[in-house]
C-alpha cells in the first residue's frame, strides 16, 4: 500500500502537474484551433470582408462590434498562452480598423482586416 | 490582459516545474557542485525567471528551454556516471597543490590560483602553518582537501588500540510534541517504555518536548520547549535589533 502511495506521490503526481502546466501553456492554441470554440472570430472576418468590399458601412460597424465582443470573451482564456505583444497588436489593429470604418475608408479598412487575420492566425504559435 | 494574474500563473508554473525538475536531477548539495554545475544552476534559474516575468514571449518556449537544459544536465549526469574518462573530461580532475610538504608552483599557475588564495583556503581548513601540511589537493568543486603530516594528525582510538562501541544514526522518537510511532516500532520499543523514560526525566507528556532522539547506545536525548537555562547568551551587539 505504501509502495503504491509512494509511486503515486513521487511519479504520478509530478507527471500530472507537468501535464496540467503543458495544457495551461497551450490552452489558447488548443481552444483556438481544435475545439473551434472561437469560430465566431474567423466568421466575423469573412462577414467584415464582405460588408467592407460592398461598402456596407453600418453592417461593417455591426460586425466589428461583434468581433470586439468575441475577442473580449476569448481574451481571459488566451492570455496565459500567447505573447503580450500579439494581444497588443491585435487590439491596436482593431482600434485602427474602427477609425477606418468611421472614416468610411475602404482601402485602409481592408489593410487592417488583413493584418488582423494574420495576427489571429499567428496567435499562440 | 491582466498582467498580474498572468505573471502569478506563470510564476506558479515556473516554481513547481523547477521543483519537479531539480528533484528529478537528484540531491547534489551546493557545496558539492562543480563550477560547471553552478553555472548550469544559474542558467536554469534564469530561464525559470524569464518564464515568469517575460510576457513579451509565450511561456511555452521558455518551458521547453527549461526542459532542454534539465534533460542536458541529466544526460551529462548519466554519461559521467557510466564513463570515468568522460567524467574527468567534463568535470576536471583534482589538482595537487602541496605534495610532501612542497608547494607545486606549476599547478598553481595552471589553475590560476594565487599563493594568497591557497593560504586562505588552508586557513579555512584550520591550518595556519604550512609546515604541518603533507598534501593539499584542490577538488573539482573548488574545495581544498588537506592531509596533515602524520606527526600532526589527531590521535584516534585505533592509534591507541582502544576498543570502541558502534555508533550509528540517532532515531527521532518525538518531534514537535508528537510521538513518531513508526520509529518506536522500528526500534522495537513501545509507548509504555517511552512514558517511563519521560517520567524518569520528570516530563509529564510528549507535548512538552520539541525533539527527542534515541542513539544506537540507547541514550535518550530530549529537548524541551521550555529551556531550563537561567541566563541566555546574547550574541547581538545591538539591543534594538532583534
Amino acid at each position: 500500500m505504501s509502495n503504491i502511495l509512494h509511486f503515486l506521490l513521487s511519479k504520478v503526481l509530478p507527471a500530472l502537474v507537468l501535464l496540467l502546466f503543458i495544457v495551461i501553456m497551450n490552452s489558447g492554441t488548443v481552444f483556438k484551433e481544435t475545439f473551434g470554440l472561437n469560430r465566431r472570430i474567423p466568421e466575423n472576418f469573412v462577414l467584415l470582408q464582405l460588408s467592407i468590399s460592398n461598402e456596407e458601412w453600418s453592417a461593417a460597424d455591426y460586425y466589428l462590434k461583434e468581433l470586439k465582443t468575441e475577442w473580449k470573451k476569448l481574451l481571459p482564456s488566451l492570455q496565459f498562452s500567447v505573447e503580450r505583444d500579439e494581444i497588443n497588436h491585435f487590439q491596436q489593429t482593431l482600434a485602427r480598423m474602427t477609425g477606418f470604418i468611421e472614416a468610411r475608408e475602404k482601402a485602409g479598412t481592408l489593410v487592417e482586416l488583413r493584418a488582423l487575420e494574420e495576427t489571429w492566425r499567428d496567435l499562440g504559435r | 490582459m491582466n498582467e498580474g494574474v498572468v505573471v502569478f500563473v506563470r510564476g506558479i508554473i515556473a516554481f513547481f516545474t523547477l521543483h519537479i525538475f531539480t528533484r528529478f536531477l537528484g540531491k547534489q548539495q551546493v557545496s558539492q557542485l562543480s563550477f560547471f554545475d553552478y553555472i548550469l544552476g544559474i542558467s536554469i534559474g534564469s530561464i525559470a525567471a524569464t518564464l515568469t516575468t517575460d510576457l513579451s514571449s509565450r511561456a511555452w518556449p521558455h518551458w521547453i528551454g527549461l526542459l532542454t537544459w534539465t534533460s542536458a544536465v541529466w544526460l551529462v549526469q548519466w554519461l559521467t556516471m557510466r564513463s570515468r574518462a568522460l567524467n574527468k573530461y567534463l568535470n576536471g580532475e583534482p589538482v595537487i597543490l602541496i605534495m610532501n610538504g612542497q608547494i607545486m608552483e606549476d599547478n598553481l599557475k595552471k589553475i590560476r590560483l594565487t599563493m594568497d588564495e591557497l593560504l586562505l583556503q588552508l586557513r579555512h581548513n584550520g591550518i595556519f602553518d604550512l609546515g604541518i601540511v603533507e598534501f593539499a589537493i584542490l577538488e573539482t568543486n573548488g574545495k581544498l582537501s588537506v592531509l596533515k603530516k602524520s606527526q600532526f594528525a589527531p590521535v584516534t582510538p585505533a592509534d591507541l588500540q582502544l576498543p570502541t562501541k558502534y555508533k550509528g544514526i540517532s532515531t527521532e522518537l518525538i518531534y514537535d510534541g508528537i510521538v513518531i510511532e513508526e520509529n518506536l516500532e522500528r526500534m522495537k520499543l513501545d509507548r509504555a517504555w517511552l512514558d517511563k523514560q519521560l517520567k524518569s526525566m520528570k516530563i509529564k507528556s510528549p507535548g512538552e518536548i520539541f525533539l527527542a532522539t534515541l542513539d544506537t547506545e540507547g541514550q535518550l536525548y530530549v529537548d524541551l520547549y521550555k529551556d531550563r537555562l537561567k541566563t541566555l547568551t546574547d550574541l547581538s551587539d545591538y539591543q534594538n535589533i532583534k
